[in-house]
């Protein structure tokens, strides 16, 4: 039995190290200052931070990082709160076409997002939404996966609730807000955290919309240093790097089991 | 058929002891119960003894052997759990038979055994079923036929009958006595159900908080309770209770009611116990008289509430009684069936006749 | 004597038809126009000449798609979609399945080691595409100066028509681990364990276990993760464009990638309008396939 465990951990301690080397790696560069970096170090031996501070004067980290903030909080709350009005009627209203509105629903995730990307383009252009938060933003508000995983919680709030408010003259609009959502808080939050990941990490389309500085998002950002004279300075490159997947690192680590919960609910479906 | 050994065992999860130095032997072919409320630790007594739950201290014994490092399998017992644990992928078949190979039976055996087990059990025409198509009793046969096709001497039950409606579980009590009857194993049934533990059990263990509260065959339990947890767990409705104090003429509750236990103690408080049906209708004696409260007519007794010093007692009464609540009735009981325990709760054993008390003062 | 009924507790079929739509328009409005809209509007001008703006000039019926099917780059970039795919799909399962079957022991400090493992679901591709950029760098990148310490000669891991699709594909094996594993992790945690505790008294060794229960109890998260690792597959991008563009002479060129080239940097909207309604098709067709084949063996409860 030790045996075993003991080669469990060995196996375990491998391959944490080699899944987890990249990561560590460009860690360990964004503190070196060039030399090192052309001399094959792995480790810094002075760790400086101003590879960190290059970043932030050399390129507009800032403007990055602050519209990815904007653009990742704007289609959180707006996926939230679309998708709980979306659940909310497929579980609690009752009427004709709810059915096929929700395979409708359902068939729009089989939808390759690159089947609609040029026409997209063109709409949002057409709408003067290029370069604009809007643009980034908007059209992600209504998100399939997230009206079907607040209608598993929807579902099972009691009926009975629902129908005592009503005899009590409740509106539903007042029995969503005040029974419905917070009594759904860990979905929200599993819907919030993935909402704001997987924003916070769109490259295709802030590709596509945002041709300016002011306007990029983070990931472009990190493209755009290719083209950029810092693009042979690795240090420097490394801390952006580094600098843009520590919130996304730490909202996974602190949302991590109920992110794995809600997608394992899925899964099950 | 091997006998079990269970040597000072005890089990802490972490800081928290949830089993305290149990000694026990259960001897080989018998029919023992782990009986106790949720959470009592008799379903981590028998994962201990199954080998899927590590020991943390003391010795268990498997026909003489140390087996504390004993891998499960190396144990040579079967277990119903639960649940089941059907696999919901295989058939009825495949889920008997699963883990046969590791005994060395040729495939050809193995179904033979499979084969016998289903007739026992009824379930030969559900062979290639899946267990989602079966019943919960039919599931509950697969999970003992699974048990028995091991021809392992020692089978461990975890509250198999739990999920099953009130009249199949009466069934299968009387189906699972005879079948281990008839296979002579060593059984080990965890339940909390007391009746399921008085009717089946050739000797019940009863635990409370990982403690053992008294051992024994069931109708000792029934007539000579350890302690008052027993009193109130075993029988049904449970035993009545009344705190009394020592008096010049007897043990007198709170209200004034005198009782006259059959009881040999010095000391001047107690709790006098009284089951529900040891209270007759009197004849001649009257042991009290009850002021009714309420009363349930089952058809086959009656049932009658009243206080008895501050508490609620229940009287059992066979067959109807045409009786109004208010009404006050004579109850008699039989001093020999009146159980008195001191204030620690325990048992206090019956008066000997004068006769041996005075011979004892010679010895 | 009639009782009146408080007019709350009066709702007729209509009002309830409306209620129900007013909260589903804001959705329903913005797949309109986000996805139904241009769906239909992408098969549209794929049969149409367009000029730059993606205005439709001239009707062409299936031009663009017979003209495709003889292009040589197009088949091209299906073979650099179709090795991506089999290079990354089930190389990823595997290696999450091991990872998670790990995991997923009684031990100590699992959690560090569950955090480890879905990291990488924290990393946007654009991360950690510069990351492998860097180390695949032929100079100064780690992956040569191994090679080279042992002796062996640095291989150009991007701009080599023979390697590049290999190096994209582990780099995407890599990112797209943490959440694979994250999903099979939680599919084995959702195992009854009496199960196993049953087939542990019968003394069967940990290998039939994993054969016999774990692979048929953990089938239905097989296949759901099969099918989004597929369909996420198809729709590759990032790495592509940071690390090979396409490169080297097509050899990843996978097709979204060509889409993104044809309607943005070529300006040929029609012809790539084709390839995204080619795409779709065997986006749907794939799953459709999944669904019919493999959902039969899928256990469920």
């Amino acid at each position: 039995m030790r045996l075993r465990n003991i080669s469990v951990y060995v196996l375990l301690v491998l391959c944490a190290v080699v899944m987890l080397f990249p990561i560590a790696y460009a860690f360990s560069i964004s503190l070196m200052d060039g030399k090192e970096v052309l001399q094959g170090h792995l480790l810094p031996r002075e760790p400086s931070l101003e590879n960190y501070v290059a970043a932030f004067e050399r390129i507009p980290m800032m403007t990055y990082l602050l519209n990815s903030l904007i653009v990742a909080l704007l289609v959180m709350i707006g996926q939230v709160v679309l998708s709980s009005l979306a659940a909310f009627a497929f579980v609690f209203i009752d009427f004709k076409g709810k059915g096929l509105i929700f395979m409708l629903f359902l068939a729009t995730m089989m939808v390759p997002w690159e089947a609609t990307m040029v026409p997209n383009f063109l709409t949002i252009q057409s709408l003067g939404w290029l370069n604009s938060v809007w643009g980034l933003s908007v059209p992600f508000f209504a998100l399939a996966f997230g009206t079907f995983l607040l209608r598993q919680q929807f579902k099972t709030i009691p009926y009975e609730m629902y129908e005592a408010s009503q005899i009590a003259g409740i509106s539903r609009f007042r029995f969503f807000c005040n029974v419905v959502l917070p009594v759904s808080k860990t979905p929200i939050v599993t819907l919030s955290v993935y909402s704001f990941l997987t924003t916070w990490n769109m490259y295709l389309w802030p590709l596509l919309v945002t041709n300016t500085e002011q306007a990029r998002t983070v990931q472009i950002g990190i493209k755009q240093m290719q083209s950029n004279e810092v693009a042979s300075d690795w240090g420097v490159v490394m801390a952006a790097v580094i600098l843009i997947i520590i919130p996304t690192l730490v909202l996974l680590f602190a949302g991590q089991k109920h992110l794995q919960e809600g997608l394992t609910q899925g899964a099950i479906k | 058929m091997k006998s079990i050994q269970l040597q000072q065992l005890a089990k802490s999860f972490g800081e928290t002891e949830v089993i305290r130095g149990i000694d026990v032997t259960i001897e080989a072919g018998e029919f023992f119960a782990l009986v106790g409320p949720s959470g009592c630790g008799k379903s981590t007594m028998l994962r201990m003894i199954a080998g899927l739950e590590s020991i943390t201290s003391g010795t268990l014994r498997i026909d003489g052997v140390a087996a504390n490092g004993m891998k499960p399998s190396e144990r040579h017992l079967s277990m119903v759990f639960q649940n089941y644990a059907l696999y919901p992928h295989m058939t009825v078949e495949k889920n008997i038979t699963f883990g046969l190979h590791t005994k060395g039976l040729t495939k050809l055996e193995q179904r033979e055994r499979c084969l016998q087990a289903a007739e026992t059990l009824g379930l030969t025409d559900y062979l290639k079923r899946k267990p989602r198509e079966l019943s919960g009793g039919q599931r509950q046969r697969v999970a003992l036929a699974r048990a028995i096709v091991t021809e392992a001497p020692i089978c461990l039950m975890d509250e198999p009958l739990s999920n099953l409606d009130a009249k199949l579980r009466a069934k299968m009590r009387s189906e699972i006595r005879q079948l281990q009857r008839k296979l002579g194993l060593t059984m080990i049934y965890v339940t909390h159900d007391q009746v399921e533990a008085m009717t089946m059990a050739d000797r019940i263990m009863l635990l409370n908080e990982g403690e053992v509260q008294q051992v024994g065959k069931p109708l000792d339990l029934y007539n000579k309770p350890a302690n008052t947890f027993v009193a109130s767990f075993i029988g049904s409705p449970p035993m009545n209770l009344v705190n009394v104090t020592r008096q010049e003429k007897g043990w007198m509750a709170s209200d004034g009611r005198l009782f006259h236990p059959n009881a040999l103690t010095e000391t001047s408080q107690a709790t006098l116990g009284v089951r529900p049906e040891q209270i007759k209708p009197a004849d001649e004696d009257v042991t009290f008289y009850a002021e009714l409260k309420n009363i349930e007519v089952l058809g086959t007794e009656t049932i009658l509430a009243f206080d008895v010093g501050g508490n609620e007692w229940l009287a059992k009464w066979p067959g109807q009684w045409p009786l109004t609540v208010g009404e006050k009735v004579a109850c008699y009981v039989d001093p020999k069936q009146m159980s008195l325990f001191d204030t620690n709760g325990q048992r206090i054993e019956p008066r000997q006749p004068k006769l041996f008390e005075a011979l004892e003062v010679f010895q | 004597m009639t009782v009146a009924l408080p007019r709350e507790k009066v709702r007729t079929r209509l009002s309830d038809a409306a209620s129900g739509l007013l909260y589903l328009s804001p959705s329903i409005v913005l797949f309109g126009v986000f996805l139904v809209y241009p769906l239909l509007r992408t098969i549209y001008l794929s049969f149409f000449r367009t000029d730059t703006q993606g205005t439709p000039l001239e009707f062409v019926g299936v031009g663009h798609y017979s003209t495709l099917f003889t292009s040589a780059a197009f088949w091209q970039s299906i073979q650099a979609t179709v090795g991506f795919v089999l290079l990354t799909v089930p190389l990823t399962i595997l290696i999450a399945l091991g990872l998670a079957l790990l995991a997923n022991e009684k031990l100590k400090g699992m959690g560090i080691f569950r955090t480890a493992f879905s990291a990488t679901m924290g990393m946007s591709v654009a991360a950690s595409s510069v990351i492998w950029m860097f180390m695949y760098n032929p100079s100064i990148g780690i992956f040569n100066r191994f090679l080279e310490a042992v002796g062996a000669s640095g291989v150009q891991w991007l701009l080599d028509p023979q390697y590049a699709l290999l190096s994209v594909s582990l780099a995407t094996v890599w990112m797209n681990i943490g959440f694979t594993f994250l999903i099979l992790l939680g599919g084995l945690q959702n195992i009854d364990r009496t199960l196993y505790e049953s087939a542990d008294i019968a003394g069967t060794s940990y290998w039939t276990q994993l054969r016999a229960i774990t692979i048929p109890m953990l089938s239905p998260t097989l296949f759901f993760v099969g099918i989004i690792s597929l369909i996420n597959a198809f729709q590759t991008f990032g790495q592509i464009d940071l690390l090979t563009k396409g490169g080297p002479t097509n050899a990843t060129n996978v097709i979204v990638y060509a889409i993104y080239k044809d309607a943005f940097i070529n300006y040929n909207v029609g012809s790539a309008s084709a390839q995204a309604v080619l795409l779709f098709i065997a986006v749907l067709l794939l799953t459709w396939l999944q669904f019919k084949l493999v959902e039969r063996k899928v256990h469920y409860q």
